[in-house]
């Protein structure tokens, strides 16, 4: 029970739609998170990636499942075990296996409006927009894949803005949340600055994503009557 | 550029958002404006180049010792940001546990912040220290 480890490959690398930008997404369950140099020994040298390593307990782990947890449905779909010591794999999947809906899709939808709202705080006084359009790029990818969800075509990797804007019927505007998203690359090391940003282009994407939201909210109280 | 009483509402704001600790999603958030704000106030102050990005704050060195504390700070709220909130959900229980941590770490970053001023005061330089 104490060994019980399970080291998980997901995101792109696990999909195989790895690019220039994406990173190496590894989770980690167990009692103690190893180093990142040990987890960069077990993975191939051709993961070229910046490797960004998530840490929960075996608790933490079960009670995310009691709720659907969103991230937990992703790694039930698409993830790749690296490594497993004790009885750690039959462990993941007794809680993988069973996962209940995702139920806090109106809690998440309140956060993203009061994140995309403080983007104006931000702005007001004189954080760089780079900064704040890579807060709404966050919250462009976060809000894509919930809507994805809900709307019952799971998808996790940087398509799902695409994916969800089309399904919300608004694809005429995932170009500007991509763009926003890749300011959020950006700002988590994955990319080079793609390019100068004015004020007026964040607020640009503050309407957008708005709209973005109105419409998901829309989905989400529809769903639930 | 943020001043230091734009700083110091930063942080309010990011303590008014966790007497609800499911929001942690917002903290988040929060917490790196707050970072952000005060790692550039303090790089004014020691007269180098601010941070664009949180991530950026641990490259930033500074010789003069109030703008290191400051600094200091900073790196160590991001990191226990990262810990708290995984890259891939905001977890709730986390919070529960850390946020006391964060919540202490804001207040010392408060006061780190208003002794700047009262050492600009001092200096009669109350505006910049670097100019």
């Amino acid at each position: 029970m104490k060994r019980d480890r399970v080291i998980l490959l997901y995101g792109s690398y696990a999909r195989g739609d790895a690019d220039d930008v994406s990173d190496v997404d590894v989770l980690v369950i167990g009692p103690v998170k190893p180093i990142d140099s040990e987890i960069a020994e077990l993975l191939p040298a051709s993961y070229r990636g910046v490797l960004h390593t998530s840490h929960y307990t075996w608790e933490e782990f079960a009670a995310m499942s009691k709720y659907g947890s969103l991230f937990l449905h992703h790694i039930a779909t698409e993830s790749k075990t690296i490594r497993y010591e004790g009885d750690a794999h039959r462990r993941l999947w007794d809680l993988l296996s069973d996962l209940p809906p995702y139920r806090l899709a109106k809690r998440d939808l309140s956060a993203f409006r009061v994140t995309v709202n403080d983007v104006h705080a931000g702005l007001g006084v004189g954080l760089p927009p780079c900064f704040e359009l890579a807060v709404l790029g966050g919250v462009a990818r976060h809000a894509s894949v919930l809507g994805c969800y809900v709307m019952g075509r799971p998808t996790y990797g940087r398509k799902s803005i695409a994916r969800a804007a089309d399904l919300l019927h608004l694809s005429e505007v995932h170009k500007d949340l991509e763009l926003a998203h890749r300011f959020r690359l950006y700002e988590e090391g994955q990319c080079d600055a793609p390019s100068e940003v004015s004020l007026s282009a964040v607020n640009r994407t503050v309407d957008i994503l708005s709209i973005f939201l109105d419409r998901l909210e829309e989905v989400i109280y529809a769903n639930a009557a | 550029m943020p001043t230091l009483h734009d700083c110091i509402g930063l942080i309010a704001a990011t303590k008014a958002s966790a007497i609800n600790i499911e929001s942690a999603y917002v903290l988040r958030t929060r917490i790196k404006r707050s970072l952000l704000g005060a790692s550039q106030l303090a790089a004014e102050y020691a007269g180098v180049v601010g941070p664009l990005m949180p991530e950026d704050i641990e490259r930033l060195r500074s010789e003069d010792p109030i703008s290191a504390e400051i600094l200091g700070i900073c790196v160590s709220l991001l990191s226990k940001t990262r810990s708290l909130c995984q890259p891939s959900e905001a977890l709730d229980s986390r919070w529960h546990s850390g946020w006391e941590s964060v919540c202490y770490d804001l207040d010392i970053l408060e006061q780190a912040l208003l002794s700047t001023e009262t050492i600009r005061t001092i200096d009669g330089e109350p505006e910049n220290k670097s100019a």
